[in-house]
Formats: C-alpha cells, structure tokens, sequence
C-alpha cells in the first residue's frame, strides 16, 4: 500500500509543478498515422459510452455518453447527455455536447485525406479511465490550424480522449473519459466531406482564407448571408448581416476550441454591416478572414 | 501538510484509510482550515469524476467556484471603468469577460482532478503527464470596442465586460456547431432561424 501512495504524493508535486511551468510536450519521433487508421476502423466496429469529463479551458463539465440505438442509424453520433448545472442556474448547452460528441464522430477519414495540411506524431502513451492508450499527435503544417492530441485504446482502438491545442501548443479544450465502456458494434460513420468539393462561390467570400479551407454551404436570405468552409477537419462560418446602426458593439471571444469575431463593416452600398466569425481556427486566423470579408446585399 | 497527512489524506479519498488513518485526518481536518479546504477541493473532483451530481455535490460545487471568485475579487484593485477599448488596438491575448472565475476555478479544479485522477490509476507521473502538461488554464478572451475597460494587473491588459456581445456569440456558436463543422450541409439544419434574428446592442 504505501509504495503507490508514494507514488501518488509524487505525482501531486510533479503535476503542481507541470501544470505552472511545463512546456507543451515534445513531439514523438514516429508517425502516429497507424494508429490514426487503426481508429478509424475502430469508429466503424466499436461504440463506446461512460462517463467524460470536459475542461474548456474555464471550468470542467461532466456528461454521460450513451451509444445510440440501432433505430436512429441515420445519425452515428453517440447520445450525450450534461451532467453539470452551470453556476447552479442553466444546463450546459450544446457548446460541450459537440465535443464530447466528438469521441464517437471524430473526423478520422477526412483527418487522413487532409494530410497535406497535418503531420502524424507519436506520442507518449498514458492510462485513460484505467486503459492504457496510444498517443497521436496530430500537428498542423500551418499556423491557421488548431492541433490535436488523441488517445487511443491500445487494444479495442476506440478514442478515449483528446485535446485541441491552440498554435502555441497550450490547450483550449480537453475531452476525456473518465469511465469507459468498448462496445462491439456495426454503426455507419457520419459523411465527411472531400475537402475540394466546392459549391457556387458567393459574391463575398472573403478574399483570403488558409489553403485548404474550401466553401462548403453558401446561404443567403434578405437578412442574412451564411457562408461555411472546411478542411474536412475543422470548419468555420462567416455571417453577414446588415445593421440598423453602426453602434453596434463587437468583439471577440473564444469558447473552447471555437473562436468567435465579429466587426462592423461598411458595404459598398453605403450600409453597414456585422459580420461575425465562428469556428474552430486560431484567432488570428479568424480576425485575418474577417479582414477580406466585403459585404454587399 | 506531512508526507504522512498527505499519504493519509490520499488513502481516505482512494477509500483505502484504516480507521487510524481516517481519525487523524478528521482530527487534522477539523483543527486546520486550509487542510479542510483542500480535502473538500479533492471530494468535489473526486465526485465530478464518478459522475456523482447530486444537488450537494452540484451546491458544492458552485460554493466552490464562488470561493475562488471572492478570493480573486479580493486581488484585484478595484480601478474605475473609465478607458474605451478599440477592438484592432488591444493586445490579442488581453481581455476575458470571465477571467476572475475561469482562471482561478480552472486551475483549482484541474489540479484536483489530474491528482484525483492519477491518484486512483494508479500510473506513474511520468506514463501519465504527457495528457495534462501542456495544459495551462486558457484564457477566454473579450475584446469589444464601445465597451468599458479597466486595466487588471497595471500591465495595459485590459478586461471588458459586455454581456449582450457574449450572448449573441453564443447564439452564433451554436448555429455554427448545429451545422456541423466537418460535416457535409444539412439544408434542414441551416434552414433554421439565424443568430441575425436576435442582434443585440
């Protein structure tokens, strides 16, 4: 008994310390692009459900992961359900349920075609909700994407867990299981996208975004202009929207791995209008597509 | 605290203490408040991560984020809002709407949980630091022109508080993720009303 209570005193020392000065952790020397296909047949064999926890870089949230049953085929995503009550007032809303969804509909397809914009690390490989767990670094070749860690289940290959980093290396998101449960299961895996299918160009598509990024949806109403790009990884939406008045109070906020800008921009006509960023890109990445945006109705 | 207290400390969370252990920590626990503190801390993660939500555990747990707001309240001068931030004028990592909070709870919490969680694995720090390391608290970033700032630490960071600008984001948030972000459109989700329906001011 006293020899892992050694051991855990250790790790409480070492992990204050870590946790204060560490650095982000070195990357691995070999391609983790094996185990990354190994999980991307996993996704198609095996569901899994259990206990998560999400830390999003201001609290940490619980929520319970539920396979979902045959008879809802259509949607491969898992059932998540919050566990957590916000400041005692609101359930969690969707923010944290995307992620965690995510353990079960995690883009690996898409993630492997789009190797030309990530690189496949290996890692070192860690104990998630008492599995051992393969480690994949996935490391983006440029500065407009966010990076990934992944933990994958060393003998069912299911996704255990896995961390969005920003470009720096520190953290906006962590998904983990803290109980888990590796189901043999037949499920489809939900569409992704080929990242050079494009549709009709919209008239203001911004004048620049990261190589790779291709238009995905292009809607438009008398009230609004929805555009949406994708990697086939990660994706961002541009909304424009004319308004009434120039004072209308703008900024940026980062929820998670999501990144949110919005500005007023004069139209050619003369109008104003906001046009808002949201999406899972590096800030300065968001701020510089918003730049390019010319709105005109 | 001893290395004997914190070896008695973990063997009561891991359900492991002889009733000696457990009578020394509750005698250690009711004399010192700090040790108090951090056994209630270590309990409340403890109950996160076994998915125990009961309302104590729920009041508990908001108690606890309340603590670690005063506490931060306390440390920060109390400046006068009075400076106008432009939005393209403001170092990027400056502002957070949900600073005091986030920070202070965040690193409270994941400390706690990534002992807890170690803790009971029972793997070594070094199998299992690689997940948590590179995980400093995130700052959640505000940054709103017309809005009024106040400099938190004297370093020219400047904090903003405007919640219209922080509702309506999350509106936008949430019609961006019902769409998906790797996903092939869905006309049936984006034919749904739009954040443009609720600007706010």
């Amino acid at each position: 008994m006293a020899r892992p209570r050694k051991a855990r005193s250790a790790a409480v020392l070492s992990l204050v310390w870590l946790t204060a000065f560490a650095p982000a952790v070195s990357a691995g020397e070999a391609s983790s692009r094996p185990t990354i296909e190994a999980l991307e047949s996993s996704l198609q064999r095996r569901s899994t459900s259990g206990d998560v926890v999400r830390f999003d870089g201001e609290s940490l949230q619980s929520f319970a992961v539920a396979s979902r049953p045959a008879a809802t085929v259509g949607d491969a995503g898992p059932i998540v359900r919050a566990l957590d009550i916000a400041d005692g007032q609101e359930p969690f809303d969707a923010q944290g349920t995307v992620s965690v969804a995510r353990l079960g509909t995690f883009p690996v397809t898409a993630l492997l075609k789009a190797d030309r914009w990530y690189g496949f690390e290996n890692c070192p490989p860690r104990t998630i909700a008492g599995r051992n767990a393969r480690c994949a670094r996935v490391v983006p070749k440029d500065p407009h994407r966010l990076g990934y860690t992944l933990w994958v289940d060393a003998e069912q290959d299911a996704l255990l867990g896995f961390v969005i980093h920003e470009t720096s290396g520190a953290t906006l998101e962590y998904v983990q299981f803290s109980r888990v449960i590796v189901d043999l299961t037949e499920r489809p895996l939900s569409n992704t996208p080929d990242v050079q299918t494009t549709i009709a160009v919209a008239q203001e598509v911004p004048r620049w975004t990261p190589d790779g990024f291709v238009l995905q949806s292009n809607e438009r109403s008398d009230r609004e202009h929805v555009m949406r790009f994708s990697d086939g990884v990660a994706g961002f939406s541009i909304f424009v929207t004319p308004v009434a008045d120039s004072a209308t109070t703008t900024g940026e906020s980062r929820w998670g791995a999501s990144a949110i800008v919005d500005r007023i921009v004069r139209g050619g006509d003369g109008r104003d209008f906001l046009v808002t960023l949201a999406g899972e890109i590096p800030m300065a990445t968001a701020r510089r597509i918003l730049l390019g945006v010319q709105p005109s109705f | 605290m001893t290395e004997q207290l914190k070896e008695s400390l973990s063997a009561v969370l891991d359900d492991a203490a002889d009733a000696f252990e457990l009578r020394r920590v509750l005698d250690e626990t009711s004399r010192n408040d700090s040790l108090r503190e951090t056994f209630e801390r270590y309990q409340l993660v403890k109950s996160v991560l076994r998915r125990e939500s009961s309302a104590q555990t729920l009041r508990d747990r908001v108690s606890l984020q309340r603590r670690v707001r005063e506490s931060l309240d306390v440390a920060i001068p109390d400046i006068p809002n009075e400076e106008v931030v432009e939005p393209m004028a403001t170092p990027p990592s400056a502002s957070k709407t949900r600073w005091p909070l986030g920070i202070g709870a965040a690193a409270v919490v994941l400390v706690a949980a990534s002992v807890l969680y170690w803790g009971s694995s029972g793997s070594t720090p070094e199998s299992a630091a690689p997940g948590i390391v590179a995980i400093p608290p995130v700052e959640t970033q505000v940054v709103a022109n017309r809005a009024r700032a106040r400099d938190v630490d004297g370093s020219g960071r400047s904090e903003t508080v405007d919640a219209a600008v922080v509702r309506r984001h999350e509106r936008y948030l949430t019609f961006h993720h019902r769409f998906g972000t790797d996903q092939q459109p869905d006309a049936g989700k984006v034919a749904e009303p739009t954040p443009a329906a609720g600007t706010d001011r």
